[in-house]
């Protein structure tokens, strides 16, 4: 992280503007899922939404992390630190959504006559 | 001891220790929330109930959201005050912090006291509805609607299950106290009493009993003991204990209730009903005559999309399964639903020009406004209601009441209801540990952070930066939240 005096001072202006970006970005998640004419896919909500809505949350949660967090210029040790866990977030996720392809279905204990 | 490396950073690293510590922090929270968010995942992808979409109050989860964003901002800048050498604009950025994270706690607990209490309700034929539940007073032992009109009575809960009683059993060794206390109170308030014999019956008096019940057993215990201890030293193994050593253990107490009392449990304390009599977990037994119990609500959602399922399951009709339902059998709920179709067709056509169909929501799920529209009341929610759900003094909600053999499951919006209220309440109640963790730590730099900073102006400035990161954290797991939780 830059200490300089002047370097942190025009960054408080950058960090106004990420700001106002994420408030954008929240308003946008908020019509993409309230404007009909803003439904992509079909009618009411679905895989293409949930895309969409998903989407922008990365884009908002990368902003914060590389600006408000300094993502962007950190040391190698903290890359290495978050990368193990995501990785291993992400992991979990796929797991679990793997059970998309494994429905069991369940039709009680006794066969039907 | 001098914690090492915590202002200059360590060579092997190019970090001060407290930020390697709080990432790798952060990393383990990645892998909690991860976890949770895995688990939404799970319940989604397997619910065998159609899932509650858009459930909660839009307007305050994207309050909150700015509200929390805006936090972020503030707080990098009361550490780039800091960096700047600018005390009070640090306080001032940190105090505005701490405002923004009460704002959003405040918000949330709005959130959460309307859903607890918002009543859900499952019909035996899978109809469910949703409103706000009211009360139920006893007039003359029965459970009877408490319209402003008709006051008065013994306020009881709702769905409870009612016996007007004259006799009951009680095992003196297994009886649970919180049962027993419920009893003597029912019976205080009607003013009658219950009798042991002649004496009446109190705890003491009950914990007395269970004391000498418990000496015997121990007393009995002793001697079969060393019945079996002689037995073997004495190679003597049919001779049986002598009855007399044995005292005579009294378990079951039989009582009166003078006069005659109505007493109300909840379905979950009890074990069995019959036409007669109700036992209750303890083994407690009541005997009289069972009387019917309602449930009244005045409801502002009606959810027809399990039936629906069922229906296709089975191969029949939705339609025909939902005019038959019990619900439908009351002409405004007939109405009601009538209307529904009428909209449901009108959308039908609108959609067909973009070459869309309704969703499975659009057809099955009727929404507080749409009811309200049907029954005449187009005016839109004010912002209250927004943040504390409809208000169903002013408005003219639908009544109904409802028999208890009607009702499958009920209960308040909680995670008793259903998975998606579990995982929501576990998943937003962490996030708010999280910022109430943050509020303590932050309450602490700003009531003690002076003599810090006076005496390791670098140090605490570190101390603002990590605790910043855990901030934005915060920030960022809402980030995903919202939509996933509000929108989805």
């Amino acid at each position: 992280m830059n200490d300089d005096y002047l370097e942190i001072k025009k960054n408080l202006r950058k960090y106004l503007y990420v700001g106002g970006l994420l408030f954008f970005f929240t308003f946008l998640t908020v019509a993409v899922a309230s404007f009909p004419f803003l439904d992509f896919g079909e009618h009411g909500f679905d895989s293409f939404d949930l895309f969409i809505g998903l989407l922008i949350a990365l884009v908002k949660a990368s902003l914060v992390a590389c600006i408000f967090m300094h993502l962007n210029h950190e040391k190698k040790m903290i890359y290495w630190i978050i990368t193990g866990a995501l990785f291993f977030a992400f992991c979990l996720f796929f797991i679990t959504a793997l059970a998309y392809f494994d429905f069991l279905s369940f039709n009680g204990f006794y066969l039907d006559s | 001891m001098e914690i090492p490396y915590s202002v200059k950073p360590r060579k092997e690293t190019g970090l001060f220790n407290s930020k390697i510590g709080i990432w790798l922090f952060l990393a383990s929270e990645v892998m909690l929330f991860g976890g949770l968010f895995s688990a939404y995942i799970f319940l989604r992808i397997y619910a065998d109930t159609p899932w509650p979409e858009r459930a909660l109050p839009v307007l305050p989860g994207m309050i909150n959201t700015f509200v929390l964003i805006a936090s972020s901002v503030t707080v990098i800048f009361a550490w780039a005050s800091l960096k700047l050498k600018k005390w009070r604009q640090f306080q001032f950025f940190l105090w505005i912090t701490i405002l923004f994270a009460f704002v959003f706690m405040v918000l949330k607990g709005i959130e959460y006291r309307t859903k607890f209490h918002h009543q859900a309700l499952r019909f035996q034929d899978n109809v469910i509805i949703q409103g706000h539940s009211h009360p139920i007073a006893l007039h003359q032992g029965k459970p009877t609607y408490s319209s402003h009109s008709n006051k008065g009575g013994q306020y009881v809960p709702a769905n409870n299950l009612f016996i007007e009683a004259d006799k009951m059993t009680i095992s003196s060794r297994t009886f649970y106290t919180p049962y027993i206390r419920h009893i003597l109170g029912i019976t205080q308030k009607q003013d009658a009493q219950i009798f042991l014999n002649n004496s009446i019956l109190n705890l003491d008096l009950l914990h007395q009993i269970s004391e000498r019940e418990e000496e015997i057993f121990v007393h009995n215990a002793k001697v079969r003991r060393n019945h079996l201890k002689n037995q073997w030293q004495q190679k003597k193994f049919n001779v049986d204990v002598n009855q007399k050593d044995l005292k005579e253990p009294t378990d079951l107490l039989y009582l009166s209730v003078s006069p005659v009392s109505t007493f109300h449990f909840a379905p979950r304390d009890v074990k069995k009903v019959s036409s007669n009599s109700i036992t209750l977990q303890d083994g407690t037994l009541l005997q009289g005559k069972i009387i019917p119990s309602i449930m009244v609500i005045s409801v502002d959602e009606i959810d027809f999309r399990q039936l629906a399922l069922e229906a296709e399951k089975k191969d029949v009709s939705v339609d025909e399964a939902i005019e038959s339902s019990w619900l439908l059998q009351f002409p405004l709920y007939q109405s009601i639903w009538q209307s529904h179709k009428e909209w449901v067709a009108d959308l039908e056509k609108s959609l067909l020009t973009k070459k869309r169909k309704p969703s499975f929501k659009d057809l099955y799920l009727l929404k507080p406004a749409q009811i309200l529209s049907y029954l005449g009341d187009s005016s839109s929610f004010t912002i209250k209601e927004h943040f504390k759900g409809p208000n169903h003094k002013k408005r003219k909600f639908p009544y109904l009441e409802i028999p208890q053999e009607q009702i499958a499951y009920e209960s308040v919006l909680n995670p008793r209801w259903s998975n998606y209220y579990a995982i929501y309440f576990a998943l937003t109640g962490l996030h708010g540990l999280h910022v109430l963790g943050g509020i303590l730590v932050f309450m602490y730099f700003g009531i003690f952070g002076r003599k810090m900073y006076e005496s390791q102006a670098e140090k605490f400035t570190n101390g603002i930066e990590v605790t910043g990161l855990f901030w934005h954290f915060v920030d960022l797991v809402w980030i995903f939240l919202f939509p996933v939780l509000y929108l989805m």
